[in-house]
């Protein structure tokens, strides 16, 4: 008599199960007790063994599926039994492989563009192991102040993650961690192999790290007055030009100015050269399923405001849906990295080398400021620059700063 | 001459049997599964520790060997703490850390048996050193026997006592062996005793298994040592009755074939002939040692199996003094 | 306050204790006329006389088994072995003798010895006169180690030392003996098992011992031009040892670097190291470092001894690399 093999329900909670691996191929015989495959669940990866021995007669679902739980999946039993009886399991479309991160968004911190073609020597690198080297007072700290550091790039050697990164991300405001396990080694959420988009972000975050002494700093810039603008000229701007002009644009817009007036931002490092860029082309973090795309908006100081919102969006369209082409990937000179969408107040992003500079923009909130002795209720948002320092000199990115928070805090009502 | 008189006669006999019953019972007790460890048994030496302990008192130091009991036994002590220390008890002389070959009481001036050949050698010199530099008149005597007599410690210790006139006597039980291996092929000297000389000190040969031979050569050598002259080296020729240790037949080096002869001049058995021949000793007196010493025995064994093992906080006390 | 020379320290320790304790006598080679090798008894034996101040022959083993036989009777003997090194020729002594009779004994036993070495280069005294072997005897249960690396400490601990009722295995430093330190005129007994925080720092733990203490606060100084406060702890105890003042700095710098003259493999500095490891595990900020000789036995050529020993620049290097930044 066949036996078959439900997908077992390992928990209260379990709906359904994912087959991983199936250990044996159908026809192979297998002992009572024996692994005859592993699931994963939304909790843990489980090996099942076989309810009887004999013969794998049949798999009714593949590597993949993921099938309700009491559903059959498998059928043992003697050479030339019949297993007609036994259907396919009802499998839902194929898991995906990679499993969702646990609650952070897709990216912590958008800032690289993927690098369209990788030079050749990349091929020849070593594959990343996906191991993140913490040290264990770092680990601590982030555990205590509730930081998810696997997020992290380290300053240590090697890269390491030390403690002080852990506290200066605390300090920006990086995301919490999931609620980690009382007691125990960290526990790994799910595993996903270093690869592709992924591997792209995680060679140029290393290498911008590793490579890019930064200049960080922040200014506190009251949003107000171009709230109010925005707010008067919406109508204008959906009538005349066809747009709906988000504050992001707005930033955007100001900021590509911003570079134009304090060029010094607007530098990269050639062949032991300072290389100052001709155009401003501003990238745009744009977070997408698997990680994080920078499309670029070209020429963008000399782009009206209409322009820069209509391109803005379609190249943040087209990179979700995937559909970027190499040449809107290319060119950038300087990023904006928005996490105000997030209510992110602020954090501190990491360079997409070789550009030199970039902006973080925090959430734009109502807050408690002083004004002429009196504290007021305005609208404000962390603005920040990230510069490489063995280029950018702090008295420049404080003049580009400072330059930006004047244009944002005084903006005109039909900005050309 | 020191001569034997009949209470120390009396003494020495009570003490070997004292020693020979000891290590009788001890060997039944192992072979029963009831000891850890392993035994070295002194049976056929008695006439040594005997003759030797008997000129000391509980100021007087000794250092002794793996095959201790003896020794520990003629310096006075009992049967309790010795067999509740072969029973590893928490009663034993050493609290059931030490064990067969480490039994040691200071207050009755018995400085360790010694699990290293010749170890205790340099201790004993040692011990004599400070009494002569606390200005006592007492004495250190080490017993070791002809192997340990090729050890580096025995020469650097009974130099430095030469040299130093230190009140110190060394008696070696030359009993034919070296743990398995004969005299003849671990040195060239026929008499360990001549090695004395090559540190100016006395060496002396004594048939170690006459109680009376040895008591007078070692009275001899500790009057001397008492009186600051300095230590001397006894050489009793002895020979143990069995195997290096409880389970070795002795058969695999000629032991068993060396060990008749000897047997003849078992110590209890001529010494009690000589003490009944000069009327010191009546069969009834030896009779009634025997049941003396025997009731005091298996009252000291069901002391030990009654009393408690060692807790186990008591394996990390006694290590430091403070810490 | 008033400076002498480290072996002067040493003489003052061993003169005021013999003057207070008729019970304290040494013996040793060369001890006596001579006032020993390293001139560690110079004085000592006009004033005491050759009773206690005591030459014996070349025997090393039989100057611990006298310290020993003599404590077990109630002295408090100060016995030398000329060099560290030696300690090998008296090893049953030391180990299975002096560093077990208590124990062994179920605690009746008096072991109130000290054995006083010397070891380290520095000297050119290659392979036989030149090691540091400390761990060896820090391995024994029953053994206190003391290794002082100032005038103070040697002073002060060993009058603790022979004060001590168990054996205390006193090993000084050949380079050490002339170098001068603040010792005060009043009597000091410092006790054993008390680190000292020789120079507070806040980024990096540095435990030395011996010479490479005083190597150890040059780099320290250096280090701080940079902007690098090192935390110099010198446990003066190898055992007992203050585990709670290493591990409180290294609690606060996240960082440990272990360095002594012995080398690395199985040395002290992996026991500090391990402890570390396991109970500041989650304050490590970087994997413990440790500065050693290399593992070779001394050599004779000032050229390579100084190549084999550390020196404080290995000590800057390792806290470098412990500092280093991406």
């Amino acid at each position: 008599m066949a036996t078959p093999l439900p997908m077992p329900k390992l928990g209260l909670t379990m709906e359904e199960g994912t087959i991983l691996k199936w250990r044996k191929d159908e026809g192979e015989a297998v002992e009572k007790g024996e692994i005859i495959l592993d699931i994963q669940t939304d909790k843990v990866e489980y090996e099942v063994e076989s309810p009887d021995g004999g013969l794998l007669l049949k798999t009714l679902a593949g590597e993949g599926d993921v099938v309700p739980c009491g559903t059959d999946i498998a059928v043992i039993g003697e050479a030339g039994e019949d297993t007609s009886s036994f259907g396919s399991a009802p499998a839902k479309a194929s898991a995906e492989t990679e499993p969702e991160a646990p609650e952070a968004p897709t990216t912590p911190t958008p800032a690289l563009a993927p690098t369209p073609a990788p030079p050749a020597s990349m091929a020849a690198q070593p594959a990343p192991t996906g191991r993140i080297f913490a040290s264990p007072a770092a680990r601590r700290v982030a555990r205590e102040l509730g930081i998810d550091y696997r997020a992290l790039k380290g300053s240590g050697p090697g890269g390491r993650i030390v403690q002080a990164d852990v506290r200066a991300a605390a300090a920006s405001g990086l995301p919490a961690a999931p609620v980690a396990a009382a007691s125990g080694p960290a526990a790994v959420a799910g595993s996903t192999p270093v690869a592709g988009m992924r591997k792209i972000i995680a060679d140029r975050m290393l290498s911008s790290w590793s490579q890019v002494p930064r200049i960080t700093m922040q200014a506190e810039v009251d949003l107000t007055n171009l709230l109010a603008v925005r707010e008067a000229s919406r109508q204008a701007w959906e009538n005349d030009l066809g747009v709906k002009v988000s504050i992001n644009d707005l930033i955007l817009f100001y900021t590509a100015r911003a570079v134009r007036r304090c060029p010094a931002v607007n530098v990269r490092l050639g062949d032991n050269a300072l290389e100052q860029m001709q155009d401003v082309n501003i990238g745009v973090a744009v977070a997408v399923e698997q990680g994080l795309m920078v499309p670029v908006i070209r020429g963008a100081d000399q782009k009206s405001i209409d322009a820069i919102s209509r391109e803005s969006r379609a190249l943040a369209e087209a990179a979700r849906a995937g559909a970027l082409g190499l040449d809107a990937l290319e060119g950038g000179t300087f990023t904006v990295s928005n996490l105000g969408a997030y209510g992110v107040d602020h954090f501190s992003a990491i360079i997409n080398h070789p550009e030199s500079a970039i902006l973080s923009v925090g959430a734009a909130r109502e807050r408690a400021v002083a004004r002429n002795g009196e504290v007021v209720a305005r609208t404000t948002a962390f603005v920040g620059i990230n510069a490489d320092h063995r280029l950018v000199d702090g008295a420049p990115a404080a003049e580009f700063l400072s330059t930006l928070k004047e244009m944002l805090e005084h903006p005109k009502v039909m900005p050309a | 001459m020191i001569r034997l008189t009949k209470v120390k006669s009396l003494w020495i006999y009570e003490t070997m049997v004292r020693i020979r019953r000891f290590e009788e019972r001890s060997i039944e007790l192992f072979q029963a599964g009831e000891l850890p460890g392993f035994l070295h048994a002194y049976i056929g030496e008695e006439a040594v520790a005997a003759g030797v302990c008997a000129h000391l008192t509980p100021k007087d130091q000794i250092t002794s060997t793996h095959r201790g009991h003896g020794h520990m036994i003629a310096k006075g002590l009992e049967y309790k703490g010795m067999f509740a220390e072969l029973y590893a008890r928490a009663t034993g002389y050493c609290k059931g850390k030490g064990g067969s070959m480490h039994i040691a009481d200071q207050d009755l001036g018995a400085l360790g048996a010694n699990g290293i050949v010749g170890g205790g050698i340099p201790i004993a010199t040692g011990a004599a050193l400070g009494l002569q530099l606390k200005g006592e008149k007492h004495v250190a005597v080490s017993f070791f026997g002809d192997g340990a007599s090729n050890e580096g410690a025995f020469h650097e210790g009974i130099n430095i006592a030469a040299t130093w006139k230190l009140p110190a006597v060394f008696v070696c039980e030359n009993n034919g062996f070296a743990e398995s291996t004969p005299r003849a092929t671990h040195q060239a000297v026929q008499d360990i005793a001549d090695r004395a000389k090559a540190y100016g000190m006395p060496g002396i040969v004594v048939d170690g298994m006459d109680p009376q031979a040895v008591y007078e050569v070692a009275g001899e050598a500790i009057a001397r040592a008492r009186k600051g002259r300095g230590p001397t080296l006894i050489e009793a020729k002895t020979m143990r009755f069995l195997g290096h240790y409880v389970g070795d037949p002795g058969t695999a080096y000629g032991h068993d074939k060396e060990v008749g002869k000897w047997l003849k001049r078992d110590p209890l058995i001529t010494f009690a002939e000589t003490l009944k021949q000069k009327k010191w000793l009546s069969k009834k007196s030896i009779e009634a040692i025997h049941a003396i010493v025997n009731n005091e025995m298996e009252e000291a064994i069901e002391f030990a199996r009654k009393s408690p093992e060692p807790d186990l906080d008591d394996a990390m006390t006694d290590i430091y003094a403070s810490v | 306050m008033r400076e002498i020379l480290y072996r002067e320290a040493i003489i003052e320790a061993m003169d005021e204790e013999m003057a207070r304790d008729d019970s304290v006598f040494l013996l040793g080679e060369d001890i006596a006329e001579f006032g020993g090798s390293y001139k560690t008894t110079v004085g000592l034996l006009s004033k005491y006389g050759a009773e206690r101040v005591r030459n014996t022959p070349i025997s090393e083993q039989g100057i611990i088994g006298a310290a020993l036989g003599a404590a077990l009777v109630g002295m408090r003997p100060v016995a030398e072995l000329m060099y560290i090194d030696f300690s090998a020729v008296a090893m049953d002594q030391i180990v299975n003798q002096v560093a077990k009779v208590r124990y062994m004994f179920g605690g009746k036993a008096n072991t109130s010895l000290v054995i006083r070495t010397q070891g380290g280069a520095g000297r050119s005294s290659a392979a036989q006169h030149a090691q540091s072997l400390e761990a060896w005897f820090v391995h024994v249960p029953g053994l206190k180690v003391v290794m002082p690396s100032s005038a103070r400490d040697a002073k002060g601990l060993l009058k603790a030392a022979i004060r001590d009722d168990d054996p205390v295995f006193f090993i000084e430093h050949k380079l050490l003996y002339l170098e001068r330190g603040i010792v005060p005129e009043e009597e000091e007994v410092i006790p054993i098992g008390v680190a000292e925080v020789k120079k507070e720092g806040k980024d990096l733990t540095i435990v030395a011992t011996s010479s490479m203490v005083g190597k150890s606060l040059v780099a320290a100084e250096e280090l701080e031009k940079e902007g690098v406060r090192c935390e110099v702890i010198d446990p003066r105890t190898l055992f007992p040892l203050d585990t709670e003042t290493i591990l409180a700095s290294v609690r606060k710098t996240g960082r440990l670097l272990i360095t002594h003259e012995a080398v690395q493999r199985c040395g002290w500095g992996a026991e500090i190291a391990a402890l570390a490891a396991k109970e500041a595990f989650d304050y490590l900020d970087a994997p413990i470092e440790r500065v050693c000789a290399k593992e070779t036995p001394v050599p004779f050529s000032p050229k390579l001894e100084s190549y084999v020993i550390p020196d404080k620049d290995d000590v800057i290097a390792g806290v470098r690399g412990m500092l280093e930044t991406v």
